[in-house]
């Protein structure tokens, strides 16, 4: 009898495991933390490719041909699918999130780069004006360009608290992460907020802020003048749940 | 064969003890590091954004071996030879604008190049093709358009300056490599078992299809067992580059390339070097690119645009292992010395 290829069976138990565990994360929706949902259909059609590579190595483990060398690069392809098992799905740490920086956020535009091109929502005068994660992008270009119009309504909004060591004392970001591709791609936007028991917050926590719109002068290194920029004074901060996608896919 | 099994075992046995420990080390570490509050936001962060790049280019990574396996089992060198232009200028030109037919990404074109170079593509086809494919395609230039806000003129520019990169590049190394081709041998070939033997390393191979015998499923299998091997190869270096580029992007604040945002040279040199650490797809660069606007020169996020498709760190370690070092070398130097002379040249012109 012929004895088996370790390499290859290797390579076949790596294929099987990553087709296994790319469907399950498809199924369960948590890829969602990894991916863009837009990029889901090619990696569904990777999967089933990947089990026929499956297949096919499988069928080579005890014929003549096909045998791979074990080496150095078996451990390799191991090391994703036991980091993906030893920490689990999540939004990007803060540690991260703070190396990526302010750059997106505290500029004029902040998101209207992303290409969505759907009309901010109207809200009626005496209703206060929700931001959630279906109007995020829409309603924070509208906060930019007619900062004037929005100026002392009543707002609410979602996201988690981000702190800056470039900010005021009393000021911090409420923020959150857009993702244009993937996780290494996402970006930090929001709104500045002027909270007086600022120190009272925790960085990362989920909140709900409810404030009045204002505006202050800020130097804007994109067009080189004073704009105006939207912010909240706040009035209540409420601890609020996570939201099902922590990210929003423009 | 029994007993050549059992050789070539004993020879691994030490790859295996290896892969062994590994397999049990990095849980029992990642457990300890995740103990620690310290250590674990960036052994999480990390490991979101590895895995969350090799899900990205994985669907990519597999067309290309795909691809590169139909090209190598089943094209035939004297038709390709025939249908390339004979024209050295028309023959790199219609290789840049080839992305229009077939638009790819940078994670697919690099076995793909790899298949076609081995059927005799000359290298400076072959190399404005891997070069230009990945910029001037509708796919990313219509990314563009939208990160840009409809900008023509940034579009226009990244697909005119990576045209021009793709062209200058393949035709320089065209001249150096006009007889030898610089293909590494893939590993797998030197095993006596594998079917079609070391002929597959030889740029002068011939087609399999002649000899290609059983029904039509025993075409597909083999196909299939084709890109399971090749992708064996290939994967092992996107994940070393998804690697690195996870670790560059938890460890290296951003805001400390910040500070050169608005010097002529410096800011070029700072955006190319992001560009090459952060190896992000061509698809989704543009977006990016478009969050420095302002903070830094023209010229640089010209030179983001342009460098990024060309030559990344996942892109690098994905051509390191197709080709031979000095090549890849002289190709990312080439193309690293064009870009930023573009970058310095819209600077001047305040474009």
């Amino acid at each position: 009898m012929r004895r088996i290829n370790v390499g290859t069976l290797l390579w076949t138990l790596f294929l099987a495991f990553s087709a296994i565990g790319i469907s399950c994360l498809l199924r369960s929706g948590k890829l969602a933390f990894y991916l863009h949902p837009r990029t889901w259909g090619s990696l569904r059609l990777a999967t089933i490719l990947l089990m026929l590579l499956c297949i096919a190595s499988w069928r080579g483990l005890r014929s003549s041909n096909g045998h791979l060398r074990l080496s150095w690069a078996h451990a390799l392809f191991f090391l994703p699918l036991l980091l993906a098992l030893c920490c689990p799905p999540q939004m990007l740490s803060l540690e991260v999130i703070g190396n990526k920086g302010l750059m997106g956020v505290l500029r004029g535009h902040a998101t209207s780069s992303i290409g969505s091109h759907t009309p901010a929502p109207v809200f009626a005068p005496d209703q206060p004006i929700i931001i959630n994660s279906e109007n995020f992008i829409s309603m924070m270009d509208a906060l930019w360009e007619d900062t004037d119009t929005y100026l002392g309504r009543e707002i609410e909004m979602l996201g988690f608290i981000y702190e800056d060591q470039q900010l005021a004392p009393d000021d911090f970001v409420l923020a959150r992460l857009i993702m244009n591709c993937c996780a290494a791609d996402a970006q930090v936007a929001g709104l500045l907020c002027r909270y007086r028991q600022r120190s009272q917050l925790q960085p990362g926590e989920w909140v709900t802020v409810r404030g009045t719109l204002a505006k202050m002068p800020y130097y804007n290194v994109a067009v080189r003048e004073v704009i105006d920029m939207p912010y909240i004074e706040v009035t209540v901060i409420m601890p609020a749940e996570k939201p099902d996608n922590e990210y929003i896919y423009p | 064969m029994h007993g050549q099994t059992a050789v070539s075992l004993r020879d691994n046995s030490r790859s295996f003890w290896l892969i062994l420990l590994l397999l049990l080390g990095i849980p029992l570490l990642s457990r300890q590091l995740l103990l620690r509050a310290a250590w674990s936001g960036y052994l999480q962060g990390f490991s979101m954004m590895f895995i969350s790049i090799l899900l990205e280019a994985l669907p990519f990574v597999l067309l290309g071996t795909f691809v590169s396996s139909v090209i190598h089992l089943y094209l035939n060198e004297d038709v390709l030879a025939r249908l390339m232009p004979k024209a050295h200028w028309l023959g790199l030109s219609t290789a840049a604008l080839f992305g229009f037919l077939f638009p790819v990404c940078e994670c697919a074109i690099v076995p793909i190049t790899r298949g076609l170079v081995r059927k005799g593509v000359p290298i400076g086809m072959a190399v404005t093709f891997l070069l230009a494919v990945p910029i001037v395609n509708p796919i990313v230039l219509t990314s563009t358009f939208y990160a840009f806000d409809g900008a023509w003129g940034v579009v226009v520019l990244r697909a005119s300056c990576g045209f021009l990169v793709a062209v200058f590049v393949g035709d320089y190394l065209g001249r150096l490599y006009k007889k030898n081709y610089p293909l590494r041998t893939f590993g797998f070939y030197e095993t006596q078992q594998h079917d079609h033997g070391s002929a597959c390393a030889h740029a002068q191979g011939h087609s399999h299809a002649d000899h290609l015998e059983g029904g039509s499923s025993a075409v597909i299998w083999q196909l299939l067992q084709h890109t399971s091997e090749e992708f064996f190869e290939v994967g092992r270096y996107l994940i070393l580059g998804a690697g690195l580029s996870a670790a560059l992007q938890t460890l290296v604040p951003r805001q400390c390339l910040l500070a050169v945002g608005q010097n002529n040279l410096l800011s070029v040199i700072a955006m190319m070097a992001l560009a090459y650490g952060l190896s992000l797809c061509s698809e989704a660069d543009a977006f990016i690119a478009r969050t420095f606007v302002g903070q830094f020169s023209s010229g640089s996020i010209l030179a983001f645009l342009v460098l990024g498709p060309m030559l990344d760190l996942k892109g690098t370690l994905l051509l390191s292992g197709a080709f031979e070092r000095y090549f890849v070398w002289r190709l990312a130097t080439t193309v690293a010395l064009a870009v930023l002379g573009l970058g310095l040249l819209a600077n001047a012109f305040h474009l």
